[in-house]
């Protein structure tokens, strides 16, 4: 993997993860993934791009693309997108089940860093899998 | 359903606002729980003008968008299929198991 991609509605939320990943194990298991942030424009992408563009750039980069993506089921959602195009070699999306609470609430912001180390410690087991929740 | 542009709502096309990949659902899920306009602001990166323009345009449109919205949160409030989890057992399994050779080799 070659690093983090962060959507555009929960940027705050991945900088508070990275600041729960500086804690106990952790820390330990961030170290090893050695994952970059990166932004939608470090991938090339326009501020507005679309959830298809965004889907194949992470892909292409293979890079874990965090969101929390609200969306309808239209042709260009990432849902469409994961429908028609996912594959078994695929890396899943990681979405935050409910955003807002992640950063009013510690406890569950500390549940959805943990459950996501859990499956990017081991995310090929996981590719193919389309979308993922966190913490779920 | 795809919206715009909007005549009213310039700022909102295709349910998103204009030049960002925020969506009118993304706004709408932190004022349902009561986040205040400039907190929405600031948490999404967006201007003030922005976010009333969202607010507007859900107050003109609110039953079809609640219709949407309330379907995410289902597909949200699902979360993770069965297998998905059995998987997340074996994966914390494993990360536990390298913590422990992790600190033994540290020691």
């Amino acid at each position: 993997m070659n690093g983090i991609l962060v959507d555009a509605n929960c940027e705050g939320h991945l900088a508070l993860l990275l600041w729960l990943f500086q804690e106990g194990w952790r820390h330990d298991v961030w170290e090893i993934l050695h994952l970059t942030p990166r932004s939608l424009s470090d991938l090339g992408l326009q501020p507005d791009a679309s959830d298809r563009e965004v889907w194949e750039a992470y892909q292409r980069e293979q890079v874990i693309l965090l969101t929390a993506n609200r969306n309808d089921d239209g042709p260009e959602s990432l849902e469409a997108t994961i429908q028609q195009y996912n594959t078994p070699a695929r890396l899943p999306v990681f979405t935050l089940a409910n955003d807002q609470r992640v950063l009013r609430d510690r406890l569950y912001a500390e549940a959805v860093a943990d459950r996501l180390l859990e499956f990017l410690f081991d995310i090929d087991s996981y590719r193919g899998t389309g979308r993922l929740y966190l913490p779920s | 359903m795809k919206r715009g542009p909007n005549k009213a709502s310039p700022m909102i096309v295709k349910n998103r606002i204009a030049g960002t990949r925020v969506t009118v659902w993304d706004v709408l899920h932190y004022l349902e729980t009561g986040w205040s306009r400039p907190e929405i602001a600031v948490t999404l990166h967006l201007s003030d003008a922005q976010v009333d323009a969202v607010a507007r345009y859900i107050e003109e449109h609110k039953e079809e968008l609640m219709a949407v919205h309330q379907q995410i949160e289902a597909r949200k409030a699902r979360g993770n299929p069965p297998e998905i989890t059995a998987k997340l057992a074996q994966s914390s399994t494993k990360l536990q198991e390298w913590l422990k050779q992790h600190h033994e080799t540290k020691t």
